[in-house]
């Protein structure tokens, strides 16, 4: 049995490459990029402490700061999902918000859907809030952050079911 | 003390966030200049509402003294007119309409002042909606006082002359020699000129003026007089220390000084290979 977090930080590095290399190709209609490296903060498992979740959703960001020069758009949206993710868990999951099972078969697949939902939106609507900077383009933000929500969403859900593991 | 950890221990996801969350705007700031400059506009903003109230309140306790001195610069500029009035009825009126005035003045209000540290920045209360905008010098009642340096809707702020780094085109009044001004970072009455040629003379007490080698002062603004100068051996250029007119800790009302013709000199300059 391999513990739990050389499992998570193996996995993070491939999202976050393959993120990288991949994803941020992929343009759709010239205009949307998956942010796949979500499913990181998004399964990271909801009963551990939220100190040590900060702060990987902080360097998870980092890390793709340094490696695509954005100007800090990732990490300061890592590091707010990271510390809302507790009361997104709570309003979506319900009474087991914090069981280290929340996100199997044992919560209500509209309940994960609407969690794993909320966990993109708001991280896509900080992120595109970042990069324009502007007040004024509140539509554009919008406009960017449904669009690379839905495109996320789809992937990520098809992603997470197809490597669902079998209870 | 106990509480005081109690209540890190409590917040301390939040603490972590607060910390990680300003990493990550200096990071922003670091990498882009764009998210730079909009930070320090709000900084500037924020800076600026709070600073304003206080100052306020100050100024009405000086109001006497600045009545003094307002009622000498009128003397002053009264006096001027005149001179220029003399002037005028002997151009031609063609002579006279050539070009509009190069320079414009817009009157502002130093809401912090600020002269104790190695760089230093003064606020004001106009902004961009009065039409203040980057790199626009600031002269007060007796001499230049700096350069806008960013602003804001209301507010501006301004690198005094007080500010390392920072180097201003200055000449000799009695002749056109120039040299360029800049400061040490020790007394704020004093500054230093540098690159005046040894083959020139140089006596105490010269009146030094800004040059018009740069875009941001007309010509002629006075700045400070020789206090003292030296000549190192072997040396081909003057260290000269120049004393201030402006008592630059004691400042309260200035004037942004605009030209009409920057952005063509800039673009002039740009094009320039």
């Amino acid at each position: 049995m391999i513990p739990y977090y050389t499992r998570f930080f193996a996995i993070a590095f491939v999202l976050l490459i393959l993120q990288i290399l991949v994803f941020d190709h992929i343009d759709l209609f010239n205009y949307s990029n998956p942010a796949i490296y979500l499913i990181i903060l998004i399964t990271y498992r909801l009963d551990l402490d939220q100190f040590g979740f900060i702060a990987i959703g902080f360097f998870t960001g980092l890390f793709l700061d340094l490696l695509t020069q954005s100007p800090g758009a990732h990490s300061l949206a890592g590091v707010s999902i990271a510390f809302l993710r507790p009361a997104i868990s709570r309003f979506a999951l319900g009474a087991n918000f914090n069981q280290s099972n929340a996100l199997s078969e044992s919560t209500l697949w509209s309940n994960r859907m609407l969690y794993i939902f909320l966990m993109i939106v708001v991280h896509q609507f900080i992120f595109s809030m970042i990069i324009y900077f502007n007040m004024t383009h509140l539509w554009t933000i919008i406009k960017h952050t449904l669009a690379n929500t839905l495109f996320s969403f789809v992937l990520i859900t098809a992603t997470l079911t197809l490597f669902q593991r079998k209870t | 003390m106990q509480w005081v950890f109690n209540a890190i221990i409590r917040y301390k996801n939040f603490l972590l966030f607060l910390f990680l969350f300003n990493l990550g705007l200096i990071i922003s700031g670091k990498q882009s200049d764009y998210h730079s400059s909009k930070i320090a506009k709000t900084s500037l903003a924020i800076s600026g509402f709070i600073h304003q109230p206080f100052e306020q309140l100050n100024s009405y306790f000086n109001l006497v003294d600045e009545n003094k001195r307002l009622a000498k610069e009128n003397n002053t500029l009264k006096s001027l007119v005149l001179e220029r009035f003399n002037q005028a009825e002997v151009l031609s009126l063609e002579e006279q309409n050539i070009a509009g005035p190069q320079y414009y003045s817009l009157p502002a209000k130093i809401i912090r002042n600020s002269f104790t540290q190695s760089r230093n920045i003064l606020l004001i209360d106009k902004g961009s909606s009065n039409s203040i905008a980057k790199e626009m010098g600031v002269i007060g009642p007796k001499g230049i006082i700096g350069i806008v340096n960013q602003t804001s809707e209301n507010y501006a702020s301004v690198l005094s002359i007080l500010y390392r780094d920072l180097k201003i085109n200055a000449k000799f009044k009695k002749s056109n020699i120039f040299g360029s001004l800049f400061w040490l970072g020790e007394n704020p009455n004093e500054m230093q000129l540098a690159d005046i040629a040894s083959i020139n003379s140089v006596e105490v007490g010269d009146t030094l003026v800004t040059g018009g080698m740069s875009s941001y002062f007309p010509e002629g603004i006075p700045i400070g007089t020789v206090k003292s100068f030296e000549l190192p051996e072997n040396g081909a250029y003057y260290d000269i220390n120049v004393a201030l007119f402006n008592n630059m800790t004691d400042l309260e009302y200035v004037y942004v000084i605009g030209n009409k013709n920057r952005r063509e000199i800039i673009e002039l300059l740009e094009r320039e290979p």
